[in-house]
């Protein structure tokens, strides 16, 4: 249902939802399922499932074959310098040159414009954190303590499983919990003979297949995964976790939905007199008109850096820098994964096997360092994620030759490798921080974002480790060439970034309380990765749409108790 | 070379559109000098660099029992490709080792890449990659040389025949089977 009234009581409702990545999917699909009248704000283009514009499309019907222009390099400045940008799903991405920000510090950024967000994008990974995240910042003294333990989101993790559709094999790990799986991927042949060989050789070290949001049994709507990889394009099938395929449709079928996209939130209204945010001020990004809609309850899902900006942009006098920011805390603390370093090989044997479908999963190899008592020259600790496969011409496109045998030589199957690459927790430092520029605007008159921030000695000393330890592992596992790399890492490339309105007991070291409400405004809440107090190692995502499917019932009992 | 059996799987690629002097040029290519057929406006590349680029091309993948660079429109695509995804100083790069390359044709073997016998060129290119891989003053030749090689790899493995004829192309699997004897030595396409 889209919106498509200017009445002014039209522009009233009990809920408003910005963002409908995944996290606001989820808010939208929780409130509208309680009886809640949403509005779901998006800056994006519309995207409805199940018309994805290029999923179908063959790789000869693409004219630069996936890669992307000159031209596009100089309009996504920031999103052309990874992979997630392609020709393939160059239309989903936002284009930085209508809202270029400011690097003291090198910091990519990687912006939807689509409804669903990036929750469209996502690579699926999705890992439950433990009691030892949520404990470790109490631990070692770094950043505040979270004002929640692993038993508080613990149903919360089985609730989103359940209707999300992660499939994965029970492990029983304290460092990662189990969930409610759907059945395993299957591993190939050298990567099973990889795991037995880690796994007997260091105790302590497992290798599981990834856990996946992509279905190994169908769900109503939708069907298990086709085994085709090119879920970056969206699924028609609706075979993995999106907003578009998942909590959209489940939020619309209620009736209570409404979608606005082209909806720029530029700020939240506060009401001085009774102490509460009434609403939102919207400019369409097509037509710069500018509006306001009005609600009891609005969760503020932009992803990170996208409701840190909205808040740091609601000037009110009350809230003079930035909305419940009376700790300071509002734009400090951004953290990421590090990643981009690690080890592949080459596996000798297998040589009539092979497999068939492109499985869109790895495997995973679950944190082993500074637990059971283990002091490294660091805290906290990484994960693997990897895959083993066999190539072929792209994996030998540097190779030597002409003529008709090299021709052969690239039409066959390649040599069986395996690779694996680290993702490393990094730090809640207070200096790691993003503020507003007010000399730079962007083309709808809002200020730019200025990013300062790094990874440090205990990211880098960590990252020794990544890297020797893949090494080591390969080794062991009888990988022949085994060779480490270690391409460097800059804050946002990880697209985890996270910590910029953080969760805390005290209202004066944080800005969220432990139900994701502001704590001096408590019927806003923010239930995306900037409400992170720690980063742990894993993929986050799963852990926002835990923490906002129990906020969103937080936020329904207290609205019935009129308490906000 | 089989030539006819080629030119039937370049007509069912292009929908039968071919014109009669795109297949003479076809037919002929064996002959004394090679001449490649445009198939519409050229970008980035003069004509005469255009006929060289699609000798190499031919070289680097030809037509065996499915079809070549040639056949799939190699050549255009490259042209392309460096008209459209490379910046001003990759290009000049890549047409300064052009040249040095053509001139280096020359004087070595006396003739121009298009006169060269295919078995000559193919075994001239073979040495020159070693060549100019191995020295380190030679980066616009050894850019020149791997970037046509990567563009046309890439143009051809994800043709339609390329794709569905020299690789196997599942678009739509539908199931994964992790471990299974290896029935076709044919890589998958994606
Ligand atoms: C290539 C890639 C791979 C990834 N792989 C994984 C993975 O394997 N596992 C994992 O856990 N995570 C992964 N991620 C990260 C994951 O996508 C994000 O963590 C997740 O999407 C964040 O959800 P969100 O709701 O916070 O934000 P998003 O999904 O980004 O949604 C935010 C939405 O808010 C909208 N918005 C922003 N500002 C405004 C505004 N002012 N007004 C109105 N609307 C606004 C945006 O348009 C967007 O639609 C990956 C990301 C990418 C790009
Ligand atoms: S791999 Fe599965 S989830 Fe991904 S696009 Fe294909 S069918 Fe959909």
């Amino acid at each position: 249902m889209y919106f498509n009234s200017d009445g002014k009581k039209d522009h009233t409702f009990d809920a408003i939802v910005i963002g409908s990545g995944i996290s606001g999917g989820w808010a939208a699909k929780e409130l509208t399922e309680k009886g809640l009248k949403v509005l779901l704000l998006d800056r994006g283009k519309p995207l409805e499932h199940p018309e994805y514009p290029t999923a179908f499309k063959n790789p000869w019907e693409f004219e630069h074959r996936g890669r992307i222009t000159v031209e596009q390099r100089r309009t996504h400045e920031y999103v052309s310098r990874d992979y997630p940008y392609s020709e393939h799903n160059e239309s989903f991405w936002f284009k930085d040159a209508d809202a270029p920000y400011d690097e003291v510090k090198r910091f990519d950024w990687f912006r939807p414009d689509i409804v669903g967000g990036k929750s469209i994008m996502w690579g699926r990974q999705s890992y439950r954190w433990g009691d030892i995240d949520f404990e470790a910042n109490a631990k070692d003294g770094h950043g505040i303590d979270w004002p929640i333990r692993y038993k508080d989101i613990a149903p919360w993790y089985d609730y989103v499983e359940k209707f999300a559709g992660i499939s994965g094999q029970k492990e029983g790990l304290a460092v990662l919990p189990d969930g409610e799986f759907l059945p395993p991927m299957e591993m190939n042949c050298v990567e099973k003979e990889v795991k037995k060989r880690i796994e007997s050789s260091f105790s302590g070290r497992k290798m599981t297949i990834g856990r996946v949001a992509n279905l190994t049994e169908a769900k109503p709507g939708r069907t298990k995964c086709n085994y085709r990889n090119l879920c970056s394009r969206g699924c028609p099938f609706g075979a993995y976790f999106s907003s578009n395929s998942s909590t959209i449709p489940a939020a619309l079928e209620t009736g209570n939905l409404t979608i606005r996209p082209r909806s720029i939130v530029s700020s939240l209204i506060y009401d001085d007199e009774n102490g509460k945010a009434t609403g939102v001020q919207v400019i369409d990004s097509e037509t710069m008109e500018t509006t306001e809609f009005f609600s009891k309850i609005i969760f503020v899902n932009g992803s990170t850096l996208g409701s840190t900006f909205i808040l740091l942009n609601s000037i009110s006098k009350r809230f003079p820098n930035g909305f419940g920011n009376d700790s300071g805390q509002l734009g400090h603390n951004l953290m990421d994964h590090h990643f981009r370093t690690g080890a592949n090989g080459t596996y000798e044997g297998f040589e009539d096997q092979y497999y068939f479908g492109r499985r869109a999963n790895g495997i995973y190899i679950p944190r082993y360092r500074n637990l059971n008592g283990e002091k490294r020259d660091y805290v906290r600790g990484f994960g693997y994620q990897g895959r083993g496969g066999r190539g072929n011409w792209s994996s030998m496109i540097r190779e030597k030759g002409f003529g008709a045998d090299f021709k052969d030589k690239l039409t066959k199957v390649g040599k069986w490798s395996f690779g694996i690459g680290a993702f490393g927790e990094c730090l809640p430092y207070y200096e790691n921080q993003v503020t507003l520029d007010h000399d730079k605007k962007d083309k709808w008159g809002l200020p730019a974002l200025k990013f300062d921030a790094e990874f440090k000695e205990n990211e880098n000393k960590m990252r020794v480790d990544m890297m020797n330890d893949a090494a080591e592992m390969l080794e062991a596992a009888g990988l022949k060439n085994v060779r480490t790399y270690d391409a460097g890492c800059y804050p946002g490339m990880a697209i985890h970034e996270m910590g910029t309105a953080r969760m805390g007991k005290d209202p004066k070291t944080s800005v969220l309380n432990k139900w994701n409400q502001v704590h001096t405004a408590k019927n806003v809440f923010v239930t995306d990765g900037a409400c992170m107090t720690s980063s742990a190692c894993q993929n986050p995502s799963l852990t926002y749409m835990a923490l906002t499917a129990r906020a969103a019932d937080h936020a329904v009992n207290e609205l019935k108790k009129q308490n906000i | 070379m089989i030539r006819r059996e080629a030119l039937k799987k370049m007509t069912l690629a292009m929908g039968g559109a071919l014109s009669a002097t795109t297949i003479s040029a076809v037919l002929t290519h064996c002959s004394s000098k090679n001449s490649f057929p445009l198939s519409g406006e050229l970008k980035f590349f003069t004509e005469d660099q255009f006929q060289v680029i699609s000798v190499i091309a031919d070289r680097i993948v030809p037509a065996t029992d499915t079809a070549g660079a040639i056949e799939v429109g190699c050549p255009a695509f490259v042209d392309l490709m460096l008209f459209d995804c490379y910046e001003k100083d990759n290009q000049d790069k890549f047409i300064n080792g052009l040249n040095v390359f053509q001139s280096e044709i020359d004087s070595e073997t006396g003739s121009d890449a298009l006169s060269l016998k295919s078995d000559k060129l193919e075994a001239f290119l073979t040495d020159y990659e070693i060549k100019i891989d191995s020295a380190d003053n030679r980066k616009d030749e050894e850019f020149f040389l791997r970037t046509l090689k990567e563009l046309t790899l890439l143009g051809y493995f994800t043709s339609k025949e390329g794709a569905t004829m020299a690789l196997r192309y599942v678009p739509v699997p539908g199931k994964y089977e992790a471990c299974k004897e290896m029935e076709d030595e044919r890589a998958w396409a994606l």
